[in-house]
């Protein structure tokens, strides 16, 4: 990864191709990439899809390589959701693809005079970007099959369907997977719509001729990679609960501590959640020959994911998500897997973040547009996304934008985008990260290694009153860090009760690289991601009173607990006192 | 202990008893999804009604299920968090992500949910025999809910209808007559040898179903 490529769409004469070394950005990888591009050369004051945004797509620090999980794929730019910075990330090979090419980024600059949809071509012979208005409003599954019919079997596609085209806030870049599906998503923010905005349907990677990249120390590498695997296949949850149920084993958990979003956030636990478990799930694929273990990207070793197949044994979607049974299941009442794998499918397939899409339509139904439960409406709203509607258009607008056109009081969002399927009244912890996390509210900011291991802002008595702001702090500062290594987030379950574990992830940075870094140095690689981010939003207008929960949190009760968001705005205020 | 004996409600129910291979049992997971009815003494810990009420491991307690909601509240003091007569009991292994950490007996993460912890109960309530709801997750599902099978659970009749229904379905089973929707019943669940000296004792008034 020596080399950044950038394609300006918006150069006089057609898109202009240009290569050029890493320069500033040397060592970065992931979301220190996209992060430190975007702060650097995007005017924070922007409109996120003009011509002075930019879209920068960067693989990981160690995607590539032999190191195991470490497939994920970062996008960056001005969201058009939030206006805030923004970071989604993906699995899929579209990071090991680029990153084998050589590819530290690909960023493309600019905006196109006229209409024209473009595709661009990737090998180790050149770039080639070239008009094809025939992929107008391709969905993805359609628009991938096009490609391999044109160029091969041997692709990569990162992608995005129509919502993308629209320009909707919702869009998503879709990157496929080890079956050449594009089921894998960097989904939040709208990160689809700038590259809409760009004018790029496809970039299309081809892998021929690709070479797994080399460690600077090869016997160290392999030494602890092989550390690093054992750590995770040995541990409950990556070795054991993760394969067999993916992370939609949760359901039970957060249905049962009361707190589950069930009906846009007005109740913490779903009656049938049972029905839609992970466990269900599983015994569903397991029982009609699809699959219940699989891996997103070539080195995987936990195997979250699999194949969700209708009872004759047809392809319906991947297994889906956590997130995605929950947005389209409990939040919006449906507890039919089928009908929430098919959801999953649509979003995948016209390009949508499946979180924004489920919480608009519970919206939607707060506001009585379809009822609560209605799965057949569900689809047929999806459908309307995907046919760019006026009404699938505001759907497609994310959750904000539908509340505020149908005139709902509840919205769960911050900063524009969707909250993620844990109540922060229940868990007020999860709560600081959604009010301040520099994306809107997610949950992967606060998803990461152990704080205590990593002694990131010293030891914290996590027992104090204090605690949940210094968690939050810490934990935000350590994803960011993980963001950019391209290691999947899901190693932190064996990396917080393994020493051991996280020792090896170190290692195998410093034996790749030939560094010596420390836990400090990892503390530090986040503070300055999340100092250039916070930079940016302060400039683009954000200040501390966006860094709030909508104010029925506090307002509404939740049941079962009956608990309201307690935090006070001067503790969210020190989240970012360093 | 000083143990009051009381009778346990529900004793009157329909009992049923199904011989199935030991690779099916997976199909009554549901049942533990949405909770079984388990009679035992109450006003007991937790650990107590885990390790001597149920017989599990105590090391397999400590290391294993990692994760215990007791009233939809999460446990980090097996000792003195107390079951009553009408408790939800919800038992887990390590779960992932920043909420699952959360959610873990003891966790560094614990803070980050004490408005929901379950409080030690400093007052124990006099011992007695009653009933609580067991819900069995994940990996827990499989190592614990085929021994509680074969020792008999309390379910409510159309939950384990649906059960049965895709059972004999797939052939698994011949249909079973099964009382009014919301009526208990106490279920048996066994490889065909347990099933069949469960019967010899006399334990079973329901009828049978028997593998095709």
């Amino acid at each position: 990864m020596d080399k950044i490529l950038r394609i300006d769409m918006g150069a006089k004469g057609g898109p202009k191709v240009s290569e050029g070394p890493l320069g500033d950005y040397a060592g970065l990888g992931g979301r220190a990439m996209t992060s430190s591009v975007v702060s650097k050369e995007v005017p924070p004051l922007c409109h996120a899809l003009g011509a002075e945004n930019k879209l920068v797509i960067a693989p990981g620090m160690l995607t590539g390589s032999a190191a195991v999980i470490s497939g994920r794929l970062s996008v960056g730019c001005k969201s058009p959701l939030t206006g805030t910075i923004k970071e989604a990330n993906s699995g899929g090979q579209g990071g090991i693809a680029l990153a084998r090419l050589g590819y530290a980024a690909v960023i493309l600059e600019g905006k196109p005079p006229t209409d024209d949809l473009y595709k661009i071509h990737i090998s180790s012979k050149g770039v080639k970007v070239s008009v094809d208005n025939g992929l107008k409003m391709l969905p993805n599954y359609d628009l991938v099959n096009k490609m391999k019919a044109e160029f091969g079997e041997k692709i990569v596609c990162i992608s995005i369907g129509p919502a993308g085209e629209m320009k909707l806030g919702s869009a998503s870049v879709a990157v496929t997977d080890m079956e050449t599906r594009p089921s894998r998503h960097a989904g939040r923010g709208g990160v689809g719509a700038v590259m809409g905005a760009k004018g790029v349907k496809v970039i299309v990677i081809d892998t021929a001729d690709t070479k797994i990249r080399q460690p600077k120390d090869a016997e160290k590498f392999k030494e602890a990679n092989r550390k690093f695997t054992e750590g995770l296949r040995s541990h409950a949850v990556t070795g054991q609960a993760l394969p067999k149920f993916g992370t939609n084993v949760l359901t039970n958990i957060l249905c049962e501590a009361g707190g589950y979003p069930t009906y846009n956030f007005k109740e913490g636990t779903y009656k049938d959640g049972a029905k839609i478990s992970g466990e269900t799930f599983a015994e569903i694929e397991t029982k009609r020959g699809g699959k219940a273990t699989q891996g997103c990207h070539t080195g995987c070793v936990i195997q979250c994911s699999g194949t969700y197949v209708d009872k004759d044994g047809n392809f319906i979607s991947k297994q889906p998500e956590y997130e995605t049974v929950w947005a389209h299941g409990g939040n919006c009442g449906i507890c039919d897997p089928d009908t929430i794998a098919r959801l999953d499918f649509m979003d995948d397939n016209f390009g949508v973040d499946t979180i924004e899409m489920g919480v608009a339509i519970g919206v939607a139904m707060e506001a009585g547009l379809i009822p609560f439960g209605d799965g057949e409406g569900a689809l047929k709203l999806v459908e309307e996304v995907g046919k760019g509607t006026p009404l699938g258009r505001i759907l497609g607008s994310g959750a904000e934008v539908t509340g505020k056109a149908f005139g709902v009081e509840r919205i769960p969002v911050v900063k524009g985008q969707a909250m993620p399927a844990y109540d922060p009244r229940t868990v007020q912890g999860i709560g600081v990260t959604y009010a301040t996390s520099t994306m809107g509210a997610d949950h992967t900011a606060g998803y990461a290694v152990a704080t205590n291991i990593l002694k990131v802002g010293g030891f914290v008595d996590p027992l104090k009153p204090e605690g949940q702001v210094e968690l939050s702090r810490n934990l935000q500062i350590a994803t960011a860090a993980i963001d950019s290594t391209g290691m999947c987030l899901f190693i932190a379950f064996a990396v917080l009760d393994q020493p051991e574990t996280f020792q090896a992830l170190v290692d195998m940075i410093n034996a790749f690289y030939g560094l010596s870094l420390t836990g400090d140095d990892v503390t530090a690689l986040g503070k300055n991601i999340l100092s250039m981010e916070r930079d940016f939003n302060a400039k683009a207008g954000f200040t501390a009173g966006h860094d709030r929960l909508p104010r029925f949190f506090s307002t509404e009760k939740l049941p079962p607990h009956n608990l309201t968001w307690t935090m006070k705005d001067e503790e969210l205020d020190r989240v970012f006192n360093w | 202990m000083n143990r009051k004996n009381t009778k346990a409600r529900g004793a009157e129910e329909k009992a049923i008893c199904i011989s199935i291979d030991t690779n099916e049992l997976s199909r009554f997971h549901p049942l533990f999804q949405e909770g079984v009815a388990v009679e035992t003494d109450t006003g007991i810990s937790v650990r107590e009604f885990l390790c001597a009420s149920l017989g599990i491991d105590e090391r397999y307690v400590e290391e294993r299920i990692s994760t215990i909601f007791l009233n939809g509240k999460p446990v980090d003091d097996l000792d003195m968090s107390i079951i009553g007569d009408g408790s939800v009991l919800a038992l887990s292994a390590a779960m992932p992500g920043l909420v699952g950490a959360t959610m873990r007996r003891g966790g560094y993460y614990a803070a980050m949910r004490t408005t929901i912890t379950h409080r030690a109960d400093e007052n124990r309530p006099a011992l007695h025999r009653g009933r609580i709801r067991l819900k069995l997750f994940n990996m827990i599902l499989d190592e614990i809910g085929p021994s509680l099978l074969q020792a008999g659970v309390v379910v409510r009749a159309d939950s384990l209808g649906r059960v049965l229904e895709n059972l004999v379905r797939d052939g698994l089973s011949q249909a079973v007559a099964l009382p009014e929707r919301g009526d208990e019943v106490r279920l048996i669940v066994g490889s065909p040898a347990v099933t069949e000296t469960v019967n010899a004792r006399g334990k079973i008034h329901g009828k049978w179903a028997r593998k095709k």
